[in-house]
């Protein structure tokens, strides 16, 4: 079963707040990852 | 698309996707909300997102762009729709809430320049989900930044991991004491 993406804002790399949402709506690899 | 999970936020992530050159967006998850909500302790991580803006597919650690396995799974969900099976549910929605609520108290902590206060609530979290190297990982970065700038050391990572382990399972089921709690200076009245 798909499992929905909870709503988010978050910054982007300039700081200003987005909604995750906003950038999908079509196929999309999401990737997480950390500088650590 | 892609989400750094970085308490420091997007000034301590940005380097990384303009070295690499990324031409697509980033936005930066300090509080680690959406890994949260996945139940995920690791990164890094790989999400197929469909349309409707559900997760498909995930691939929990050890996803890359440089793996012919993660990449043949792209590939064939771009081509014709279809992803391996996957076992896909939100972990336990509150504690998921607390663990953020905990990060976001370090952030704003830190941010105020009270750093041990910070990490005391970094440790909060991670009693939460000791499991998670995604909150331990970020507590030895800003415990000990020499080990991760310039160069990660692994090898010392994997050895504060079995000493941090060694440590925990001396502490008995009240879990262990907070040393960035108890070792905060006193308050001058």
């Amino acid at each position: 079963m798909p499992l929905a993406l909870p709503e988010l804002r978050l910054p982007d790399l300039a700081g200003r707040q987005t909604a995750l949402g906003d950038l999908l709506g079509h196929k999309t690899l999401v990737f997480m990852w950390g500088s650590w | 698309m892609s989400i750094a999970v970085d308490a420091a936020g997007p000034d301590a992530a940005r380097p990384f996707p303009e070295r690499a050159g990324a031409g697509f967006p980033t936005l930066v998850d300090a509080h680690n909300r959406l890994g949260s909500y996945l139940g995920a302790r690791v990164v890094p991580n790989g999400l197929l997102v469909n349309e409707a803006r559900e997760i498909v597919w995930a691939k929990i650690g050890g996803f890359s762009v440089d793996n012919a396995e993660d990449v043949a799974v792209v590939d064939r969900w771009l081509a014709d729709g279809t992803v391996p099976p996957a076992d896909l549910a939100p972990a336990d929605a509150l504690r998921a809430e607390l663990i953020s609520t905990h990060l976001q108290l370090a952030d704003l902590l830190r941010g105020q320049g009270d750093a041990a206060a910070g990490i005391a609530e970094m440790q909060r979290a991670l009693q939460l989900d000791p499991d998670s190297f995604i909150v331990r990982k970020q507590i030895w970065m800003l415990r000990h930044p020499e080990r991760f700038h310039p160069t990660i050391d692994f090898a010392w990572q994997k050895e504060q991991l079995a000493r941090e382990r060694a440590a925990e399972a001396a502490c008995g089921p009240d879990g262990c004491p907070i040393p960035a709690a108890t070792d905060r200076p006193t308050p001058r009245t």
